[in-house]
């Protein structure tokens, strides 16, 4: 009877078909339903110690289930044999344009690049993929200023020959102190976007102080109601104020915190134009304080000036009630607010900086504000080596490859030896494509190998490239190993991934294949 | 002690930071290298052998065990030693004076005039193992005049012929877009086709005389800068039943032109390539040499990034080519063409001794260059740079 009852109420219904559907989706794709997928008996390179020879990985869902040289094949598993051959984890562009279908012409900050990210452009995502990338970093502008929130994508095959899936919301307040403009109009730059941290900061200050005025001036509004009640019942012996209390407090609870449209909320909730600043009655008194009047736009006005102080009537306001105006609450302000998370470090700030003033101002930048950031570019960064490693800011650099002759003023100063300066210096670096083309995502192994000629060890261009890309994205805890739980971007070479003419011959990305070499392809169809 | 290595790094001052000019104790020449893997003409490389040198040039190559050494043996036991790599379209010396625009035809012009052999960009190459470089006029010209072929050593005293190959190099011509011009003939493909005809015959007839006579009627060397693929069919069409040894430059992806390529031209000279090339251009090269064709790597030095010549070859492997052809293509191909294979591009008796010392294979980016010589003689090495950087010349890197 209940049961039929609770059917035929509305809602529910839909709701009870939604949670079958999710739950059943859920079980279609679980791990433990889908076939393992085990590849023997290969050289594993885990970039968490040294190489496993002749071991086995075996994936089960869209993660890395167990690999080591004695792993057992589990029941029902698809298994590949990959002898001779090497995996490795998926390559990481950490600062790309793959897929990216144009920045904008004007930067916004609340934008994302996962907007921007063009999911069908399939030839570039094959590319990338034969040459074993499965990650990338987009940036969501290029112009000067706040640029908007970055994204992870893993090339993750889709419907449709679409590819790419996120990894992670919001994983970066990205930031561009590069231009090609004058020295005076990047100096701009530079103030109006810590104009706008600072508004940021002041935003927050304003949104406390409001709550600590509302506080005070429910409470003054409760208390007067108290004491005009107790005066009406002393004249009339009935109705003590409880009720209205209790109206008014449930009414507070359920107020809500923000509102977008304050400025109509505000026009509604008058509509006799009655004004919310002069109380005339107990009711009009409890419908101006749960109204929420808004400050204009700048949170500069601080609600502190529209407080009962008294001091700043306006004439013809002289009434005695006019102590109990109502503040105001700040007008929202999105920006600010994806500004604070910043600030509180919820967020990473990645900031792209070529010159050595540009990088100055972002470790100044980040200091004020205590940011957690990492630098973008930093073309000039072997100047100040050391001052990178005093911000303790990891730095992922563009193209090992330019020519100062002929490139524009942000890289003129361009230098091969940048990275073994940053890295003598004790600064966390990788190398990435730089998002100077879609396809240039395809060659960051190349990109990372000159990047790396310094080193004495010949694969470290690898570890650039997976699990130091992985921690700069702060994606560590899912890519840039093959350890137990890791999602599984794999890549199987057909040999040494040092030697040039080794090719990629598999790509996994979440356990499922997103690239298989034509000979192997071919080979398949034709058995 | 790290800090002077990474200071080291960043500096580009490794030309002139020649023994002589800082006061390191210049080697004596060797009469002997020895190399853990050296790469042999066929473009292979192949472990232990002894390079014996003798009078600046090769004497003979012999495997290591066979040989004893002396002290004036260099030893790279764990090295790759190369030909010193030649860049086929460069300007080094010569960027912004190898441009003359006024005529459709500049056909007596000499690019060796304009360069300047004390020039930085030497440096620059000799730091990325390039010995020998083809300086070519600017691609604006029907025919734009003769390319040289030099060495890129530091030139010190007033003397430059010691670096000279070739003064008087292949012509180098273009079709396209960069040879149509507002303020002169031709302005269109068209009327560029017509020119070239028109110049052709006058040269065959002896109207025009010098090297367009010897153009159109001796066995003469031909570069030609194309664009596009109409470009190439025009210069296969028009210089194919010609003596001329035609050697197309060409970057573009038309695969379909692979065999054309490789029967009716002398060789094809493609890139330089860069992250940005779209597969099919970085997997035509694969094509062409598949057809038969002499592929050569262009660096385009200063323009391209300094290490452009192992990029491209690096890129083309990618895409296909056989790693012995990509090596060959930044050596001995690249020599042909520039019409020097009787002194360069390949370790054979008989050849000059410029070699490149490399970490690893070159095709490996990581690999890194250890010392270049020319003639025998050490110009370059990678522990110089310690001796002889100050913090001060680690402003060149701006």
């Amino acid at each position: 009877m209940v049961g039929r009852r609770l059917l035929r109420s509305p809602g529910v219904v839909p709701t009870l078909t939604f949670v079958t559907a999710i739950a059943l989706a859920q079980v279609r794709s679980s791990a433990q339903l889908a076939r393992p997928l085990v590849l023997r008996d290969a050289r594993l390179l885990t970039m968490t110690g040294p190489p496993i020879e002749k071991g086995t990985l075996i994936v089960k869902g869209d993660r890395i289930d167990q690999l080591g040289a004695e792993v057992e094949a589990p029941f029902l598993s698809r298994t590949i044999d990959v002898s001779g051959k090497v995996i490795t984890p998926g390559l990481i562009d950490a600062w790309s344009a793959l897929g990216h279908s144009g920045a904008a012409a004007k930067n916004e900050a609340l934008a994302k690049a996962w907007d921007a990210f063009d999911q069908y452009a399939r030839d570039d995502f094959r590319e990338a993929l034969r040459h074993g990338v499965t990650t990338v970093f987009l940036s969501p502008g290029s112009g000067p200023g706040v640029t908007g929130i970055g994204v992870a994508i893993h090339l993750l095959p889709q419907s449709g020959g679409a590819a790419g899936e996120r990894a992670g919301e919001d994983l970066f307040l990205c930031l561009n102190l590069g231009s090609e403009e004058s020295p005076i109009a990047r100096a701009k730059t530079f103030l109006e976007i810590r104009k706008l941290f600072r508004k940021a900061v002041e935003y927050r200050d304003a949104l406390e102080d409001y709550e600590e005025e509302l506080k005070e001036y429910l409470k003054k509004i409760e208390e007067r109601a108290k004491k005009e009640a107790g005066e009406k019942s002393k004249k009339e012996g009935e109705k003590p104020p409880d009720k209205v209390k209790e109206a008014g407090e449930k009414k507070g609870k359920d107020a809500p915190p923000k509102d977008e449209k304050g400025s109509e909320h505000r026009d509604a909730a008058s509509p006799d134009g009655a004004d919310p600043g002069s109380v005339t009655s107990l009711t009009s008194l409890f419908s101006a304080a749960f109204d929420e009047p808004v400050a204009a736009d700048e949170p500069k006005e601080r609600p502190r000036e529209h407080a009962p102080s008294g001091d700043d009537k306006k004439p013809g306001e002289g009434k005695k009630e006019d102590e109990l105006k109502k503040p105001a609450k700040p007008a929202p302000d999105r920006v600010s607010e994806l500004l604070l998370r910043a600030i509180d470090r919820k967020l990473a700030v990645r900031v792209q900086a070529h010159r050595s003033a540009d990088l100055f101002n972002a470790i100044e930048l980040a200091r004020e504000f205590h940011l957690d950031f990492v630098l973008e570019g930093a073309t000039e960064g072997y100047l100040l080596a050391d001052s990178l490693a005093d911000a303790n800011v990891p730095v992922i650099l563009g193209p090992t490859s330019r020519v100062r002759a002929v490139e524009e003023a942000e890289f003129r100063r361009h230098c091969a030896g940048n990275a073994e300066a940053l890295k003598a210096a004790g600064v966390d670096w990788t190398a990435a494509s730089g998002a100077t083309d879609s396809y240039a995502a395809r060659f960051i192994s190349i990109n990372a190998a000159a990047a790396t000629r310094f080193e004495d060890d010949a694969t470290a261009w690898l570890r650039k490239v997976t699990v130091d890309a992985a921690r700069m994205l702060r994606l560590h805890d899912q890519v840039g190993t093959l350890a137990r739980g890791k999602y599984a971007n794999l890549v199987v070479w057909s040999g040494d991934p040092n030697d040039a003419t080794s090719v990629v011959e598999r790509v996994y990305v979440g356990g499922k294949l997103a690239y298989l070499a034509p000979h192997l392809a071919d080979r398949r169809g034709g058995s | 002690m790290i800090r002077s290595r990474a200071i080291r790094g960043m500096a580009a001052a490794l030309a002139f930071a020649v023994p002589a000019a800082t006061g390191v104790a210049q080697p004596p020449a060797p009469d002997a290298i020895v190399a853990g893997r050296y790469m042999t003409p066929e473009g292979r490389l192949e472990a232990d052998v002894a390079i014996v040198l003798s009078d600046g040039k090769i004497e003979r190559v012999t495997p290591a065990a066979e040989f004893k050494p002396t002290e004036r043996t260099v030893h790279f036991p764990n090295a790759v030693v190369t030909p010193g790599l030649v860049d086929v379209l460069s300007a080094v010396g010569a960027l912004g004076q190898n441009q003359e625009s006024m005529s459709a035809f500049d056909t007596e012009s000499s690019v060796i005039d304009a360069v300047d052999f004390r020039h930085d960009d030497f440096g620059d190459a000799l730091e990325a193992g390039v010995t020998s470089v083809m300086i070519v006029p600017a691609p604006v010209n029907l025919i734009a005049g003769a390319a040289a072929v030099v060495k890129t050593r530091r030139v010190d005293g007033p003397g430059t012929l010691p670096n000279v190959l070739r003064k008087e190099g292949p012509l180098v011509g273009a079709l396209g877009t960069t040879v149509w011009l507002q303020d002169r003939e031709p302005t269109s493909r068209m009327g560029a086709l017509a020119l070239l005809r028109d110049f052709l015959d006058k040269a065959r007839t002896g109207e025009r005389a010098g090297r367009a006579h010897r153009l159109a009627t001796e066995r003469t060397r031909l570069v030609m800068y194309c664009e596009s693929t109409m470009d190439v069919d025009a210069a296969i069409r028009t210089f194919g039943p010609m003596q001329a040894e035609l050697v197309v430059a060409y970057d573009g992806d038309e695969h379909e032109l692979a065999a054309d390529l490789a029967s009716e031209t002398f060789g094809v000279i493609a890139g330089p390539f860069n992250f940005a090339t779209p597969p099919r251009t970085l997997s035509a090269i694969a094509a062409y040499a598949a057809a038969g064709a002499t592929v050569a790597l262009a660096g385009q030095l200063p323009e391209a990034p300094v290490d452009s010549l192992r990029v491209s070859a690096a890129l083309a492997v990618r895409y296909g080519l056989p790693a012995e052809t990509a090596r060959l293509a930044i050596t001995s191909a690249p020599a042909r063409l520039a019409g020097v294979q009787d002194r360069v591009g390949v370790i054979a008796a008989g050849l000059d001794a410029d070699f490149a010392v490399f970490s690893d294979d070159p095709l490996r980016l990581q690999a890194r260059v250890l010392a270049v010589y020319i003639e025998g003689v050490q110009v370059y090495s990678d522990d110089w740079r310690d001796a002889t950087i100050s913090s001060d010349e680690a402003v060149r890197c701006e």
